[in-house]
C-alpha cells in the first residue's frame, strides 16, 4: 500500500512492569487503505482496544510506530480527521444528545455555524431526531450507541476506529448500525473496526486481520481468507468409520467425521476423484457431493488455535450465526 | 480558544447539573439582601463624648489580635458641659469645629489605675514595635508616682484612641478630678461610638461603641471576603470542582475526549480554570452586589473591595491545584475534596502557629530547631491564610486614616514578607500542576 490511512509498524505494547507486566501487543504490522473497512478480530483480551488507543494516543506504545493519515499519532492534529466509538463508553448524563453533540464537535473545533447544520444532519442519521432534547441519562443502551456513533462523526472524520460498535445493542439496532457504516463507505470513509462477532465482521470488511494474544496471527481480504484450502463434503451410507478415515488420510490433507458423512480437505480438485474411487472400492454408498468454502469461524477458530495452543475461544463468537439475514453462507453448499 | 470556551461552558453546566451553582447564587444573594439591609445613623457629637467619657475606661486592646482588656477596672468618669469649641475659652485654631467638655473622675485612684495602665499598654506596643528581638518590658511600678504631665497624656491618647485625631486636656482641679478638654476629628466616620448600627432594614438596631463606622465597614467587607467568600464558599466549591477532573477521567467518559484534537496538558489546564471559573464568577457576584449595597446603602465606596474577588480566586486556585493532583493520581472527587482541605487546613494551621511563635515573642520564646522546622514548613505550605491576611491589608489601608488603621487593624496582620509569601503560594500552585499535568500525560487510560 503506498499511502495507507493507517499505518501500523513493529508496534508493541506492554503495560505494568516487573512481575505484573502484561503483554498486550507484540510486533503488531498493519496497514488499512484509504475507503476499506478493516475488522480486527480477536477474543476478549487479545489486544484489540489496546491497539486502537494506541491509534488514538490514549494508551502509549512502548515500541512501534503509528500513523494514521500519515501523521504521527502521538500528535494531537493526527485526531484532528478521525473519529472513535469507544467500547462500553459513557457519556456525561448532565446534557442532552444534541447538548453532547455540540460539545463534542466544540472540542473537535468545528465552529458553531457548521456544528448547528451538521448536528441536526446527524441526529436524523442515526435516528435519534425525537429525542435530541432529552438528558442522555434518559436514553436506552441502543439508544447511547448510536449516539456513540453520531460523536464520533460530528467532526466529519475521514478515518472511524469503532470499537465493538454493536456489542449489546438488539439485532435491529446492529442492522441499523451496519447501514450507517455502509453508507459511510459509500463516502470514502476509512472504517477500522473491532469485533469479536465474526458474523458482524463477514458482512461489513474488506479486510480482516486476526489478533491473538497481542499478536496479528492472520491477515488479508475475506477472500483470500476463507479461499485457502479446498474442502469437500460427502454424504455417505454407513457414515466415516476409523478405519476408513485412516484410509482417507492417504489422500486428503484432513479428514473428518461429520454427521451423515464426512468432510475432506485435499490438496487438489483431481483429488477427489480418488477419495470417491476409495470409498466405493470399499462399498461405501454416496449420495452427495458438495465442495465447501472456509466460513470465518472456521479460519478464525484455526488461527486462534495455532497462535495460542487452544485458549477457550468465547461463544460470543458463533453466537450470532443463528440471527439476522443470510452472510455469504459459510456452510451451504456450492 | 473555542476548546477552551467549550471546558469552561462544560464546567459550568456540571456545577448546575448539581444545583451547586444555584444553591451558593442563592447563598450570595442572601448575603446581598443582608448587606443592602445594613445602614448607619450618626448620633449627636454631645451624646457620643458622654458614651465616650463613659467607656473611658473599658477598652478594648486595640490593634492586637490576642484580645481584649479592661485598662481601668471599675474607672468611673462623667463628661459634662459639652460645647462646640469658641474662641473665648483659648483652644488654638486647630481645634475650630471640634468641642470642648469637663472630665471629672470619682476618685484619684481611679484617674491613677486609668493611667498607669495606659502607661504600661503604650510600653508594651513600643517594644512590640522594636521587634524583633525584644521581650515585653517590666510593667511600669504602681508605686511610680505620677505627674500632671502623665494624666494629661493619658487622657489625650485615650481620646485619640477613640478617633479624635486632635486632643488637648487642661488640669481643672485636684478633688475630685477634673480636666477640662478639647476634642476635634478629622475623619467623622472614624470616630468610636459616634453611630448606631441598623441591620435587617433597622429591624435590629444598636449602638457601636468600641467601633466606628469606617472600621465597621471593612469588618462587614472582610467578612464576606474572608469568612463566607474565602471560606465557606471556597470550602463548598473545592467539594464541587474536585469532582470536575474525576468526572472526566472516567473509565468510559475519557476516552470520548481523550480521542479530540486537544493536548492532555491543555485539557487538564482548561479543567482546572473551570474550577476557578466557577470561584471567579461566584466571587463576584457576591463581592460586587455586597460592594453596589453597601455603596448605595451607606456611601462608603470603596473599589479596592472589588479586587478581592482577586484575591479569593486566588486562594481557590492554591487549593483547587491540590485537588487536581490527588484527582489525577486517584480519580476520586472525594478523596480529592478531603486532601485539599486537608492541606488548606493544615497550611493555615501551621501559618497560624507560626506566625504566632514569630509575633508574640519575636521568635526568641521557642528554641531555635522548632523555629527553623516552622521556618522551613512555611517556605513550602501554601500560604492561603497570608493571602486572606492581603485582604484585611489592603482593605483597611485603602479605607481608614493611617491612625485608625493602626488603631484597629495593623495588630491583626502578622509581619509578612509579601513577596516571599506570594512568590512560594504560586510556586507551590505551578509545582503541583505541573506534577498533576506529567502525571495525566505519561498515563495510559
Ligand atoms: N490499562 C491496562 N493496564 C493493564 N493491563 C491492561 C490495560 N488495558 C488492557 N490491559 C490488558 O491488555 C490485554 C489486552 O486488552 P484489550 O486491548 O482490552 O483486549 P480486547 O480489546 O481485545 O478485549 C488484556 O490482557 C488486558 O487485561
Ligand atoms: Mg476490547
Amino acid at each position: 500500500m503506498s499511502n495507507p490511512a493507517i499505518a501500523v509498524e513493529d508496534l508493541h505494547k506492554t503495560y505494568g512492569s516487573g512481575s505484573r507486566a502484561v503483554v498486550a501487543l507484540e510486533a503488531v504490522n498493519l496497514a488499512v487503505a484509504a475507503g476499506e473497512i478493516y475488522g480486527l478480530l480477536g477474543c476478549n483480551g487479545a489486544g484489540k482496544t489496546t491497539l486502537v488507543k494506541i491509534l488514538l494516543d490514549i494508551v502509549r506504545p512502548t515500541r512501534g510506530r503509528t500513523t494514521v493519515l500519515g501523521v504521527s499519532t502521538r500528535s494531537a492534529a493526527a485526531r484532528r480527521p478521525v473519529g472513535y466509538l469507544p467500547e462500553d463508553h459513557r457519556f456525561p448524563d448532565y446534557r442532552s444528545g444534541a447538548g453532547l453533540l455540540d460539545y463534542y464537535a466544540a472540542l473537535s473545533g468545528v465552529n458553531a455555524q457548521t456544528r448547528r447544520k451538521r448536528i441536526p444532519e446527524l441526529l436524523k442519521l442515526t435516528g435519534l431526531a425525537d429525542a435530541a432534547q432529552r438528558k442522555v441519562r434518559t436514553y436506552s443502551k441502543g439508544m447511547k450507541q448510536r449516539l456513540g456513533v453520531a460523536q464520533a462523526l460530528v467532526h466529519e472524520p475521514r478515518v472511524l476506529f469503532l470499537d465493538e460498535p454493536t456489542d449489546g445493542v438488539d439485532p435491529v439496532g446492529r442492522a441499523h448500525i451496519r447501514d450507517i457504516l455502509r453508507q459511510l463507505k459509500g463516502q470514502g470513509m476509512t472504517i477500522f473496526l473491532n469485533s469479536h462477532l465474526l458474523s458482524e465482521v463477514e458482512r461489513l470488511c474488506d479486510r480482516v486481520g486476526i489478533l491473538e494474544k497481542g499478536k496479528l496471527v492472520r491477515e488479508g481480504t475475506l477472500e483470500a481468507l476463507t479461499r485457502g484450502a479446498i474442502l469437500f463434503a460427502l454424504t455417505t451410507v454407513p457414515p466415516l468409520d476409523e478405519a476408513l478415515r485412516q484410509a482417507l488420510l492417504e489422500i486428503a490433507v484432513s479428514a473428518r467425521q461429520v454427521a451423515g458423512g464426512c468432510e475432506v480437505e485435499l490438496r487438489s480438485d483431481a483429488d477427489l476423484d480418488r477419495v470417491i474411487d476409495l470409498l466405493r472400492a470399499r462399498g461405501v454408498s454416496i449420495r452427495s457431493v458438495a465442495s465447501k468454502r472456509l466460513s470465518l469461524e472456521d479460519v478464525f477458530l484455526q488461527a486462534v488455535d495455532k497462535g495460542a495452543g487452544g485458549p477457550a475461544v468465547h461463544h460470543e463468537a458463533h453466537e450470532d450465526h443463528e440471527k439476522g439475514t443470510t452472510p455469504p453462507s459459510p456452510s451451504s453448499s456450492s | 480558544m473555542r476548546q477552551f470556551g467549550t471546558i469552561l461552558a462544560d464546567s459550568f453546566r456540571e456545577s448546575v447539573d448539581c444545583k451547586s451553582l444555584q444553591v451558593l447564587l442563592v447563598l450570595a444573594l442572601i448575603l446581598i439582601v443582608l448587606c443592602a439591609g445594613t445602614s448607619f445613623e450618626t448620633e449627636k457629637p454631645e451624646g457620643v463624648i458622654e458614651k465616650q467619657a463613659a467607656l473611658l475606661g473599658v477598652q478594648q486592646q486595640r490593634g492586637h489580635r490576642f484580645g481584649w482588656a479592661w485598662l481601668g477596672g471599675n474607672v468611673e468618669c462623667k463628661a459634662t458641659d459639652i460645647k462646640p469649641v469658641t474662641a473665648q475659652e483659648g483652644w488654638g485654631p486647630e481645634f475650630s469645629g471640634g468641642f470642648c467638655l469637663t472630665l471629672t473622675f470619682k476618685t484619684r485612684d481611679m484617674l491613677d489605675l486609668l493611667t498607669r495602665r495606659w502607661r504600661a499598654e503604650k510600653a508594651l506596643a513600643e517594644a512590640r514595635a522594636r521587634r524583633p528581638g525584644v521581650r515585653p518590658p517590666e510593667p511600669p511600678s504602681d508605686k511610680d508616682p505620677l505627674t500632671p504631665q502623665d494624666y494629661r497624656a493619658c487622657l489625650e491618647g485615650r481620646f485619640r484612641e477613640m478617633g479624635y485625631a486632635r486632643t488637648q486636656a487642661a488640669f481643672l482641679s485636684e478633688d475630685p478630678p477634673a480636666f477640662r478638654l478639647a476634642v476635634r476629628t478629622d475623619y467623622p466616620h472614624e470616630l468610636c461610638g459616634a453611630s448606631r448600627m441598623k441591620l435587617l432594614y433597622g429591624a435590629i438596631n444598636f449602638p457601636l461603641l468600641q467601633t466606628s463606622v469606617a472600621e465597621m465597614v471593612v469588618t462587614m467587607q472582610l467578612f464576606m471576603a474572608n469568612i463566607f467568600a474565602g471560606g465557606v464558599g471556597i470550602f463548598v466549591a473545592i467539594l464541587v470542582c474536585s469532582g470536575f477532573v474525576p468526572s472526566m477521567l472516567q473509565k468510559g467518559t475519557l476516552d470520548l475526549v481523550l480521542a479530540r484534537p486537544i493536548g492532555r496538558g491543555r485539557l487538564l489546564l482548561y479543567k482546572y480554570i473551570g474550577g476557578l471559573w466557577f470561584v471567579f464568577i461566584l466571587s463576584a457576584v457576591l463581592i460586587a452586589g455586597c460592594w453596589l449595597a453597601i455603596t448605595l446603602r451607606t456611601g462608603y465606596a470603596n473599589p479596592w473591595f472589588l479586587v478581592t474577588v482577586v484575591t479569593i480566586t486566588a486562594t481557590f486556585a492554591v487549593i483547587h491545584s491540590v485537588a487536581v493532583l490527588v484527582g489525577v493520581l486517584s480519580r476520586s472527587g472525594t478523596l480529592a475534596a478531603m486532601l485539599a482541605i486537608f492541606v488548606w487546613g493544615t497550611s493555615a494551621t501551621l501559618l497560624a502557629i507560626r506566625n504566632w511563635l514569630r509575633d508574640m515573642y519575636a521568635g526568641q520564646m521557642a528554641p531555635a530547631w522548632l523555629m527553623n522546622t516552622l521556618d522551613a514548613l512555611y517556605a513550602i505550605a501554601p500560604k492561603t491564610s497570608d493571602l486572606a491576611a492581603l485582604n484585611v491589608s489592603f482593605l483597611s489601608r485603602s479605607h481608614l486614616s493611617e491612625q485608625a488603621f493602626q488603631r484597629a487593624f495593623a495588630g491583626r496582620l502578622p509581619k509578612i514578607d509579601w513577596a516571599w509569601s506570594l512568590s512560594t503560594t504560586a510556586l507551590f500552585t505551578l509545582a503541583m500542576l505541573a506534577l498533576a499535568m506529567w502525571c495525566f500525560r505519561r498515563k495510559d487510560y
